[in-house]
């Protein structure tokens, strides 16, 4: 406690202290929420500037700009349907709907609240427990363990998003299709790339996320209002009510859970966690069919996980000097410009510096929190704007996003390709989440199976053998059959005989 | 399982293997030619397998295991779609029943404006790689917009100027973001213009 009011003193004493830790803040929340432009952009642009500061400054900007980038990408997941970052992903598929539901603020409302409870229980675990669950994390969970998490993950995708389990299914599959296209994880082989340099990288992640979501959402609105069939949503001020927030209590602790162990394992990360976050919400909730169409659920499990992940990541991070994402790795940068290196020694050598960087993380999730509450009150009215008006506009955003990212055109030319077939999939029916699932956890799995099965020698029954692998391919394999079982008591319940 | 399940399935099998019920065949069903369509790509994405199907040293089931596995599932799931389509045709038609090809939805078929939209978006993408993005997006913004619905010259060319000019502001003057400056000489006005923003 002693160590986290030095921090806080630090942090707040000085007016430079003040104005580095407001300029992270809005920074991270306003590059979050522009599509392609993330916080990892603003931070890439501020790396050399850091060299000049303080290195506590220098490393506290970092850690804000961390946490308010992963809670601004939810206002346009929410709002407009373009997810401002990939761990915003599955916001859309809840939030969105429920913007269209006439409950946008109340989206915002859990968005905001979720992500502040998520951001500040992890940055409590942080203080508390970073070496041991450091240790305990990266020698229980390897390549086997990893990959039985992301077969337990897919299988409960395919009944999210669509009304019929085997289009649920085939979306997934597209998804993980889409996802080998490029060198291969393992020889670099090129697969499906028909001699394009281009594709050899792959398809992009984010382009694909902005056609399937965005652009398909233009057409498919714009063709409403060229019928005159479009409504508009309607717009409520409202902030989910205490009562609310209690129904999804343990929505909010299982994700914090998940969010937080999947920030800890070096290269999960927040997208990971978002994701796995979103399905554990589907298996355990008692109305799973209902997800996609506006569940509050839907919003909290990957807006409170891709928070939790924020703080846990510190603790690789820190302890250990393994960055788990691109935003983390830059740390490492900015700790070595300061003649610092990261690893065990740090809390002993910068032990305020550490602290600084604990506090500011605690302080900047509970600044999400105030800003949030004020921020959705005033943000749904750009719901008023017409929609003919916010079509070309989204547009040119998602354009901008998609070629920025690499300066490449094809990456525009993807999400369009993907959003004309996203407009004809989501007319018959296909899962959007699901395809999107499947792509990105179908790269982080691909890699992963193929890590594991060198480790098991090639048995392909080796992960029944592990403890934890065993428990969640049993599991993962369990859900696959009782979502078929359900399916066929629905079909042949009495009133369809 | 009961003997008319069973008997059903049995009914249901010889349909699709013998094709008996050939007023299944002369519905105009979605779904069917949706799974024929998956099953006609799933062959063909097996067989570009081909291309890069050999063992590595470092990895003997190769490049092509994962993208086997996932299409000999996704053939599986198409089956299943497929065999699902006649099922459903031998029971009620009762529309509270979920059967796998509902389609809930209001959309027009395709007219003239909505091919536009389609293809506009790919004809500024096309341009703005050729004459880069600030010559080419002031033109999609005026059709695009026009396409929507928004009639009002007034209201067209002050939204779409408007909202030009703040997208140039803050992606170019203050964040300085890369967009395409197009081929040619088109290259060189490009420049000049963004010169002369910044």
């Amino acid at each position: 406690m002693e160590d986290f009011l030095i921090g806080t003193t630090l942090l707040f004493t000085s007016f430079a202290g003040v104005s580095i830790f407001l300029g992270g803040l809005i920074g991270g929340l306003v590059f979050g929420a522009i599509p392609g432009l993330n916080s990892l952009t603003l931070a890439a642009v501020l790396l050399p500037f850091t060299a000049w500061m303080p290195a506590e400054y220098a490393i506290m900007l970092y850690g804000v700009i961390y946490v308010a980038g992963v809670y601004g990408g939810a206002i346009t997941a929410i709002l407009f349907n373009i997810p401002g970052s990939v761990e915003n992903a599955p916001t859309v598929f809840d939030g969105y709907p429920m913007t269209q539901n006439g409950e946008a603020s109340k989206a915002i409302g859990y968005a905001v609240t979720c992500s502040a409870i998520g951001g500040t229980l992890s940055a409590i675990l942080m203080m508390v427990a970073t070496e041991p669950i450091a240790d305990f994390a990266i020698s229980t969970f390897g390549p086997v363990e990893i990959t039985a998490l992301i077969f337990f993950g897919l299988t409960v995708v395919a009944g999210v998003g669509s009304k019929s389990l085997t289009k649920g299914w085939l979306s997934l599959g597209l998804g993980l299709m889409i996802g080998t296209v490029g060198a291969d994880p393992v020889g670099a082989a090129p697969r499906y790339t028909f001699g394009s340099l281009y594709l050899m990288g792959g398809l992009g992640f984010v382009p694909l996320i902005l056609g399937l979501f965005a652009v398909s959402e233009v057409l498919v609105q714009g063709q409403r209002i060229l019928r005159g069939t479009y409504k508009m949503p309607k717009i409520t001020v409202k902030f989910p009510s205490l009562i609310e927030f209690w129904r999804v209590r343990w929505t909010v602790v299982r994700s914090t859970f998940i969010g937080w162990f999947s920030g800890v394992l070096p290269g999960v990360g927040a997208v990971l966690a978002a994701f796995l976050s979103y399905n554990e919400a589907v298996r355990w909730s008692k109305t799973p069919e209902k997800f996609g169409t506006g569940l509050p659920e839907g919003v909290v499990a990957p807006e409170t996980a891709n928070n939790a992940a924020t703080g846990a990541a510190m603790i690789p991070l820190l302890a250990l000097g393994l960055p788990g994402g691109a935003l983390t790795a830059m740390m490492i940068g900015v700790f070595n410009m300061h003649d610092m290196e990261v690893g065990p020694l740090i809390m002993i050598e910068a032990h305020d510096l550490v602290w600084i960087l604990f506090a500011s993380m605690f302080w900047a999730s509970l600044a999400i929190l105030l800003l949030g509450v004020v921020e959705s009150k005033g943000i749904v009215h750009l719901l008023r704007i017409p929609f003919q008006l916010l079509a070309p506009a989204i547009l040119l955003f998602s354009t901008i996003g998609a070629y920025a990212l690499r300066d490449n055109i094809f990456d525009v030319y993807t999400m369009f390709i993907a959003g004309i077939a996203g407009y004809f999939l989501r007319r018959s029916d296909y899962s959007m989440p699901a395809i999107v699932m499947g792509v990105i956890l179908g790269q982080i799995g691909e890699n992963s199976l193929a890590q594991a099965l060198s480790m098991m020698d090639y048995n392909y029954f080796g992960f029944f053998m592990e403890p934890v692998s065993g428990v969640l391919c049993s599991l993962g394999i369990v859900t696959v059959l009782w979502s078929i079982i359900r399916r066929l008591r629905q079909f042949y319940s009495p009133h369809n005989a | 399982m009961q003997v008319e399940d069973i008997f059903r399935y049995l009914v249901v099998l010889n349909q699709v293997v013998f094709m008996t019920d050939r007023r299944a065949w002369r519905l105009k069903d979605s779904v069917k030619w949706e799974a024929f369509a998956w099953l006609l790509g799933l062959v063909l994405a097996y067989w570009l397998t081909g291309d890069f199907d050999h063992p590595l040293s470092h990895f003997p089931p190769g490049p092509a295991f994962w993208p086997q596995v996932v299409i000999i599932c996704m053939i599986l799931a198409a089956c299943v779609l497929l065999f699902s389509r006649f099922l459903s045709q031998s029971q009620t038609s009762d529309p509270q029943i979920d059967y796998l090809d509902s389609v809930p939805d209001d959309l027009p078929s395709v007219g003239w404006r909505t091919a536009a939209m389609f293809i506009v978006p790919l004809i500024w993408v096309y341009s703005m790689h050729k004459a880069g993005f600030l010559l080419a997006t002031p033109i999609f913004l005026l059709v695009f917009t026009w396409l929507m619905g928004v009639k009002r010259w007034r209201v067209l060319i002050t939204y779409s100027l408007g909202f030009y000019s703040v997208l140039v502001l803050v992606f170019y003057k203050l964040i300085f973001t890369s967009l395409p400056m197009g081929a040619g000489y088109l290259h060189t006005i490009n420049g000049e213009l963004l010169a002369l923003i910044q």
